[in-house]
């Protein structure tokens, strides 16, 4: 009624439509290409008759190896990384924040330039020890591998939150009749759950994406992780089925979207945390 | 409570160790490598075994020590395990010699198991191979790609065959070429298995379009430059005819992303046509030193130079990622026109099963699914790729003589047989079988792949296919690189420097070749290196 | 915390010898859980750094006769390396790309979009219009953040290859990562990166109670005014983080660039190294797949990370002593 148009928030809607192209325009190949049975080319294009059957097509061998195969070795490294970072963490993160002793800061110090480093840094000098060790090719060594390159992210957290449970509830506990270590795990452990829960989905969403290590320290293409696997697709000599590429990188992108909305909300409150210290 | 609080530590150290404990024997479990195990146990029927004459007779310089074999054999009731090497592409040349070889082990007495280690496709097999060697663990008997045979017989892995070749009747069949690649420093070091030739590839239909001879010889580096130039001229109806947005008419391999295809695919076939051997080569054998600057490598750097910068070439299909699948689908499409390549594309790039067939023969022949299956199909296919693709040889500089060259696959012995006379005599046989005139025919039949032995033309299935034939006429003018160890290194510096002049980064020869002369002295040094006098003209 | 150490203080001095015990049990033994921890980084994180070091000194290589059989050259690689034509290249790009691309495009992006999400709407259709559009947009910022960074590599690739989504809107007809590698990682860099300092930034302007606004509004500041002399002192601090994280993030990026613009060793240090370690060229004293050289080009790298982080570090702790 008369209500006058707001003409400055033109300028606001034309910024947020540049945003929203800039942010979609890669994505809108990845998703509508997956679609494409007929994708033979980079070139954008929209499928005539769009179908699952890039999806399907990736049940069958590529150079002796099916695709799937990478998303399963994904899971297993992913998983097994999780746990193993989400363990270690939360012992060395009771330490830390339960008993005070020399050192302790330098250590701290350290962990946040280790989670600064480049990864690249860190897989180079591990492929010539691996090499030198014959372990090469051998998941267990990348899991031991991924877990220090995490450990300093999920460390962090672990720290930042059992500091943030008061310890007066443990030394009720304590008074009560319970040890220290019991104290910790009866009373803290509970309260610290969802965090430990997003440690781990944490450690695994960030196992899940890397692709350095398993790069420098796999070899053979039918123990590749997805991250690789994909960029072994684009090394293909012969035919690549950008179809099949764009599926495959869907799928491997989802389980990650998925984590990321579920702790998003915590993630935000870390990064406000940053600011506020 | 002292019992809970063991039990809490324990618990956590427990499911720590576990969870490190669990991920080490995934690993153990997942990480098992492709290996395809065929164990074949012949058990010693005759009590002493005597040296069957075969064995005597290629090996005449180690009787002595195959009497001990003799002995050998009848003390011990565990088999002696030969292990071979090898990738999936060869599956179908080893497998069936391994059988023969099995029989004739039986039948003589031996107990011998073949163990097969097949590296399944889509592993770089050298890489693997090399690590291999480096880390002791290579096979027995192994496949390797011949150009490395320099670089691990300097490094003490390879075992010289020199007294089995020498009482080979078979050794005669070999062209020389096939022998020099081999060989190094007059020892020989394996036995080719599958060689391929380079030549010109052109679209038949195309230089119809545009008024150009079908077949087509060009006689010198001009004539192809020529050709290019008139199909230049004639892109915009080329591109109206077939369809296609960009038309180039000619492709030289460039840049890093080539890897080793540009040097030898692009490169090589212009340098060694570039002036008169002994200076058309990247290696001095006279002085041992790598060359720097010649007259050769200034014509061959001009050649890039000269294309690249008048557009007759294509500039993005060198850095994509997939540059070997782009250059197969482009030439089929007509996005070029002349194309330097191996002799395998013929069925591997383009024939009915190939990775990019044509279009239009696909359609012609009925073929559904971008693969021609039935037996007509193919038949009527194949008939329909000679009308379109055309190949020619590659002219040398001024035409005076023709250029190829060859790469392969051998077949060698580990040195670390050295100090087993008996395994040594048994992985010879193995060679001998899975080198035999009949497998290696039926194999190279099959993948239409150049037989390295002359007399591979008397078998039937062979001397049937007459692309093979025709091709096979290439090998007595073929030559190979200069596989010396630093080759890669040297390969490299070319890559770059092709890969800059592609990009416009060098627009002259003489630039050109002063940056290739500064990379070669910086990875071989700079006293490893000479250079020869330059003419410009 | 203090009191813990109190307790087992207590302990120590004149107990028995099963208190002694127990206190171990109690405040020695829980300490050892820290020990998988250092471990892990210690012989996965701190020795192979070390180990780095030494073998930079030596001609061991990946393949060929120094495969098996390397020894120590002294400094030879660093040499080689530091008169590489490519890797002074490489290190002036890496430079270039991570003060273009993180401390102007996605701090001045992320700042902008922060600003802009924390704007108060018109009311009616208009408001309700607009914040559908930043919705849109936050979800979208923060997908491309977290999507893993080989799928965004190869995503931008397809869409600055010919015929691809960006190339077509510009009426480029030829690969623009082919031609403008720098360009074209700077462009996928800034949309990788904004999103953290989109909300690291609009945590710090929650963070800002609104009161002083409204006395900033009284005094009659405008805007501007506002912003530079009331928002910005406030989030300087963020500022600051944000400088520091998304710094050493893009200076050591291997992944985005790798899967973009594949292995140029002249355009980024990580690819130097990269390609140093697995090609095929290399000085004339090692094999092919020099890993020695590549450590050494590794070490230098290693040294001027710290340097940032360091510098970084110090500034840090000299602004929050003025604050």
């Amino acid at each position: 009624m008369g209500r006058r148009f707001p003409l400055s928030i033109i300028p606001v809607w034309a910024f947020l439509v540049f945003v929203i192209w800039y942010f979609a325009l890669p994505l809108v190949w990845m998703v509508v290409t997956a679609f494409n049975p007929n994708a033979y080319s980079v070139a954008f294009e929209i499928p005539k008759h769009p179908s699952l059957a890039n999806f399907l097509k990736l049940a069958k061998p590529v150079s002796g190896v099916v695709p799937y195969q990478w998303i399963v070795n994904s899971v297993i490294i992913s998983l097994a990384t999780a746990g193993l970072t989400t363990a270690v963490s939360l012992g060395a993160a009771f330490v830390l924040t339960r008993f005070s002793f020399r050192g302790q800061g330098a250590m701290l110090t350290a962990f946040v330039i280790f989670r600064l480093l480049p990864a690249l840094l860190i897989a180079l000098p591990l492929l010539i020890l691996f090499r030198m060790w014959g372990l090469l090719d051998n998941y267990g060594a990348l899991i031991l591998a991924l877990s220090a390159l995490i450990l300093p992210f999920t460390l962090m957290i672990a720290e930042s939150y059992f500091r943030a449970i008061p310890i007066t509830y443990e030394e009720a506990a304590m008074i009560d009749g319970c040890t220290k270590v019991g104290a910790f795990l009866r009373v803290t452990l509970p309260l610290a759950a969802p965090g430990l829960a997003t440690i781990f989905l944490l450690a695994f969403v960030i196992a899940w994406s890397q692709f350095v290590l398993p790069l420098f320290l796999i070899r053979t293409p039918s123990l590749f992780p997805a991250s690789v696997g994909i960029y072994f697709f684009y090394g293909q000599y012969g035919k690549v089925d950008y179809g099949k590429i764009a599926a495959f990188s869907l799928i491997y992108s989802i389980p990650v979207i998925v984590v990321y909305f579920v702790i998003q909300k915590y993630l935000r409150k870390g990064i406000a945390g940053l600011v506020a210290r | 409570m002292p019992a809970e609080r063991g039990l809490s530590i324990a618990a956590i150290v427990i499911a720590i160790i576990a969870i490190i404990i669990a991920g080490i024997a995934i690993g153990q479990a997942m990480s098992k490598p492709h290996v395809l195990t065929k164990t074949v146990v012949t058990t010693v029927v005759k009590s002493a075994v005597p040296v069957t004459k075969t064995v005597v007779k290629t090996a005449t310089a180690t009787v002595t020590k195959t009497a001990t074999m003799t002995a050998t054999v009848t003390k011990t009731s565990k088999p002696i395990v030969l292990t071979i090497e090898y990738g999936e592409p060869w599956k179908d040349l080893v497998q069936p010699a391994i059988q023969k070889f099995e029989a004739w082990a039986s039948s003589h007495g031996y107990n011998v198991q073949v163990k097969q280690v097949m590296l399944p496709y889509g592993i770089n097999f050298m890489q693997r191979i090399s690590s291999d060697f480096a880390a002791g663990t290579a096979g027995d008997v192994v496949i390797i790609d011949s150009f490395m045979i320099p670089a691990f017989a300097k490094a003490g892995y390879l075992y010289p065959l020199d007294n089995f070749v020498k009482n080979w009747p078979d050794w005669q069949y070999y062209p020389e070429p096939m022998k020099k690649i081999v060989t190094w420093f007059g020892h020989v070091y394996g036995i080719m298995i599958d060689t391929d030739v380079r030549m010109l590839w052109y679209r038949k239909d195309i230089f119809k379009m545009c008024g150009l001879p079908v077949p087509w010889q060009p006689k010198s580096w001009q004539d192809i430059i020529k050709a290019a130039e008139k199909l230049k001229s004639c892109a915009p109806k080329i591109e109206k005819a077939l369809g296609i947005n960009e038309f180039y008419p000619l492709y030289f391999p460039a840049g890093t992303k080539w890897g080793e295809a540009t040097t030898m695919q692009g490169f090589y076939m212009l340098l060694l046509g570039a002036a008169k051997p002994p200076y058309n080569r990247l290696y001095d054998y006279k002085t041992h030193k790598w060359i720097c600057k010649s007259t050769a490598l200034y014509r061959s750097f001009w050649f890039y130079v000269y294309t690249y910068k008048n557009g007759l070439e294509p500039v993005s299909y060198n850095f994509v990622s997939n540059v070997w699948g782009t250059m197969r689908k482009v030439f089929s499409e007509g996005k070029v026109a002349i194309l330097v390549g191996g002799s395998w594309e013929w069925g591997e790039g383009w024939g009915p099963q190939g990775i990019a067939p044509l279009k239009p023969c696909l359609q012609k022949c009925g073929c559904t699914g971008g693969k021609c299956t039935t037996s007509s199909q193919i038949q009527c296919y194949t008939a329909c790729e000679a009308q379109y693709i055309g190949f020619a040889k590659m002219p040398s500089y001024n035409g005076s003589r023709w250029v190829t060259i060859s790469g392969g696959w051998a077949i060698v012995i580990n040195d670390k047989l050295a100090n087993n006379p008996e395994k040594l005599q048994l992985a010879w046989k193995l060679i001998t079988f899975i080198t035999s005139r009949d497998n290696e025919a039926q194999y190279c039949a099959k993948y239409g792949k150049i037989c390295p032995r002359s007399d591979c033309a008397e078998v039937p299935i062979y001397a049937k296919n007459t692309y093979l034939k025709e091709i096979s006429q290439f090998l007595k003018f073929t030559d190979f690189r200069d596989a010396l160890p630093g080759y890669t290194k040297v390969s490299y510096a070319i890559q770059q420097v092709t890969g800059m002049i592609a990009k416009g980064e060098i627009t002259n020869a003489m630039t050109a070749l002063n940056k290739y002369c500064d990379l070669v002295k910086r990875y071989v040094g700079a006293n490893n290196v000479e250079v020869l006098p330059v003419q410009t003209s | 915390m203090e009191r813990w150490v109190n307790l087992s203080g207590a302990g120590k001095s004149a107990a028995p010898a099963s208190a002694r015990t127990a206190a171990l049990v109690e405040f020695t033994l829980p300490k050892l859980l820290i020990v998988p921890a250092l471990a892990l980084i210690g012989l996965f994180v701190v020795f192979p750094l070390v180990w780095s070091v030494v073998m930079s000194f030596t001609n061991y290589s990946m393949l060929g006769v120094t495969a098996r059989k390397w020894g120590f050259i002294g400094l030879k690689n660093y040499i080689w390396v530091l008169t590489d034509p490519d890797f002074q290249a490489a290190i002036a790009n890496s430079f270039i790309f991570t003060i273009v691309s993180a401390l102007i495009g996605q701090a001045l992006l992320g700042l902008a979009l922060a600003v802009v999400m924390r704007m108060k709407g018109p009311e009616g259709w208009v408001g309700a219009a607009t914040k559908v559009l930043k919705v849109i947009a936050g979800a979208l910022v923060f997908v491309a953040w977290i999507i893993p960074e080989v799928v965004a590599g190869y995503c931008w690739a397809a869409a600055m290859s010919r015929g691809g989504l960006f190339t077509a809107m510009f009426g480029i007809n030829y690969n623009f990562y082919v031609r403008h590698p720098l360009q074209a990682m700077i462009i996928a860099n800034i949309w990788r990166g904004t999103a953290f300092s989109m909300i690291l930034f609009m945590a710090a302007l929650e963070s800002i109670p609104n009161y002083i606004y409204e006395a900033a509004e009284v005094d009659g500041a405008t805007p501007w005014q506002r912003f530079r002399y009331v928002t910005f002192p406030l989030i300087s601090n963020a500022l600051l983080v944000d400088f520091i994280l998304i710094t050493v993030w893009t200076f050591g990026l291997f992944t985005l660039i790798f899967t973009l613009i594949g292995p140029q060793m002249d355009y980024m240090w990580t690819l130097y190294v990269y390609v140093l370690a697995t090609g095929r060229m290399g000085p004339p004293w090692t094999g092919p797949g020099p890993l020695s050289t590549a450590a050494a080009a590794a070490d230098i790298m290693f040294v001027i990370v710290l340097a940032l982080i360091t510098g970084y570090l110090y500034a840090l702790r000299r602004l929050r002593r003025w604050a």
